[in-house]
C-alpha cells in the first residue's frame, strides 16, 4: 500500500509538472512573439483598407502608415519595374548585337567622294551633345535607383554605394534642367524635318536600307531617325515632367499622384534608354560615316547620296551643286 | 561625283598618327591590345571613330550642362526645404 502511494505521488507530481510546462509556454511565446501584432495590423489593414493614426509633427500626411496604393507601387517598384527595365535594355543589347554580327557596319558602298557637305551646324551639334551628356548621366544615375540595390551594393559594399549613390541622386536632380532645356531646344530646331511625309512609308517599307542594300530616298531625316525624334520629345517630356512633380513633393499632387508618376517616369525612362542605345548603335559603330555629321558637322557627299538623296537634291538646288567643300586631308576614311 | 579612291588602311593608321594628341592615346590602345593592327576589328572601328574629330561643340555642351547644373543648384536650394527643417516641429504631443 504504501509503495502504490508513493507511486500515486511520484504519478501525479510529473502530471503537475506537465501542466506547468504546458500553461507556461503559450504565455512565454506570447510575450516574445513578434509576430502577433503584426497579424493584427494586417487584419486592421484588411478591414480598414488602411492605418492610419495622429501625428503631432507639422505635416499631417505622415499619419497614414499604410494603405493598398503604397503596397501595389512597392510591389511594381521593386518587382515590375525591374523585368520591364530588364527585358527592354538587355532584349535591345542583344538584338543589336545580332544585328552587327550578321548584317556588320553599313557600308558607304560607293566610297568616300572626298567632298563633303554640311549636315548640322554648330549650334545643332551643341545641342544634341548637351541633351546627350546630360541623358547619359541621367540613364545611369536613374538605373542606380532601379538596379543599384541588387546590382550594384553587392560588389562594391554599403559605404560606396550610399556615397555613390547620393552623388548620382544630386546629379539626376540637377541635370535634369540642361537636359530639359535641351529636350525643348530639339523639339523647336528640328520639328520641320521630322513631320512624317509619304516618303517615310516608303522608307520603312523598303526596311530603311538597314537590309539588304537597299538605299531608300530620304529627305533630310529618315523614318527611322523621326522616330528617335519623336521618342526624344514626348519621352523626355513625360519624364522632365513627371520628374519635377517627383522633384517638388505634394506640390502638385497627393501621394497616389506622386506614385503614378513615378510609375510613369520609370517605364519611360527605362523604354528611353533602349531606344537610345539603339540610336547610339546606328550613330557609331553601326553606319560609316555616320558619326561624322554629329562629330565634325558634315558628311561625305556620297554618304548623303546614299543616305539622304532628296535631303542633298534640296541642298544642291538651294547652294548650288558644286558647292560641296573638299573633305580635309587628314579625315580618316575606310 | 567620285573622287579620289578610297584609301588604304595603312593610309588610315599613318593618318591616325599625325595627330599629337591621337598619337599617344594609339600607343596606348595598341599596348592594351584591343586592336590587331591592319585589321577591321570592333574595337579599331570604335576608336577611330571618336578620335576622329576634336569635338568643339561637345565640350562647350559639357561645359554648359555643368553652368545649367549649378544655376539648379542654387534654384533647387532656394525652394526646397531640408527635410530637418520642413518636417520639424517646435513641440511635440506626448
Amino acid at each position: 500500500m504504501a509503495f502504490f502511494g508513493k507511486y500515486l505521488r511520484l504519478v501525479l507530481g510529473a502530471c503537475a509538472f506537465l501542466l506547468i510546462i504546458a500553461t507556461s509556454t503559450p504565455s512565454g511565446a506570447q510575450q516574445v512573439n513578434p509576430t502577433a501584432s503584426s497579424v493584427k495590423e494586417q487584419q486592421l489593414l484588411q478591414e480598414l483598407n488602411r492605418v492610419q493614426g495622429r501625428v503631432s509633427i507639422p505635416d499631417q500626411r505622415s499619419g497614414v502608415l499604410e494603405q493598398p496604393a503604397g503596397r501595389d507601387w512597392r510591389e511594381f517598384r521593386n518587382v515590375t519595374l525591374r523585368w520591364i527595365g530588364g527585358i527592354a535594355i538587355l532584349g535591345m543589347l542583344a538584338m543589336l548585337a545580332i544585328f552587327y554580327l550578321s548584317r556588320g557596319m553599313v557600308r558607304l558602298e560607293s566610297g568616300r567622294s572626298g567632298r563633303s557637305i554640311v549636315r548640322f551646324t554648330a549650334f545643332e551639334r551643341f545641342v544634341h551633345w548637351m541633351t546627350a551628356t546630360c541623358f547619359i548621366i541621367l540613364a545611369i544615375s536613374g538605373l542606380n535607383i532601379t538596379f543599384g540595390r541588387p546590382l550594384l551594393l553587392p560588389l562594391i559594399g554599403f559605404e560606396a554605394f550610399s556615397e555613390w549613390s547620393q552623388w548620382a541622386k544630386y546629379a539626376h536632380n540637377y541635370l535634369s534642367f540642361p537636359f530639359t532645356i535641351g529636350v525643348v531646344l530639339i523639339f523647336l530646331m528640328w520639328i520641320v524635318g521630322n513631320i512624317p511625309n509619304k516618303v517615310d512609308v516608303d522608307w520603312l517599307k523598303r526596311g530603311g536600307g538597314l537590309v539588304g542594300h537597299d538605299h531608300p530616298p530620304a529627305y533630310r531625316f529618315n523614318a527611322g531617325q523621326k522616330a528617335i525624334y519623336w521618342i526624344v520629345v514626348i519621352g523626355g517630356a513625360a519624364v522632365a515632367g513627371t520628374g519635377y512633380e517627383l522633384m517638388f513633393p505634394f506640390y502638385l499632387s497627393g501621394i497616389e499622384g506622386m506614385q503614378l508618376a513615378e510609375i510613369v517616369h520609370s517605364v519611360v525612362a527605362v523604354l528611353f534608354v533602349a531606344a537610345m542605345l539603339a540610336h547610339i548603335y546606328i550613330g557609331t559603330v553601326g553606319m560609316e560615316g555616320a558619326f561624322e555629321a554629329m562629330g565634325s558637322g558634315t558628311v561625305d557627299i556620297n554618304w548623303a547620296k546614299e543616305h539622304h538623296r532628296l535631303w542633298l537634291e534640296e541642298e544642291n538646288a538651294r547652294t548650288g551643286a558644286n558647292d560641296a567643300r573638299p573633305q580635309p586631308a587628314a579625315t580618316a576614311a575606310e | 561625283m567620285r573622287g579620289p579612291a578610297p584609301t588604304t588602311r595603312a593610309r588610315s593608321r599613318r593618318q591616325l598618327q599625325q595627330n599629337k594628341a591621337t598619337k599617344l592615346a594609339f600607343h596606348v590602345y595598341l599596348r592594351t591590345g584591343l586592336c590587331i593592327p591592319g585589321r577591321r576589328t570592333f574595337a579599331n572601328r570604335l576608336f577611330q571613330l571618336v578620335e576622329v574629330n576634336v569635338m568643339k561643340a561637345f565640350l562647350l555642351a559639357c561645359i554648359a550642362a555643368a553652368i545649367v547644373a549649378a544655376l539648379a543648384v542654387g534654384i533647387l536650394n532656394r525652394v526646397q526645404q531640408p527635410v530637418e527643417q520642413a518636417f520639424a516641429t517646435s513641440a511635440v504631443r506626448l
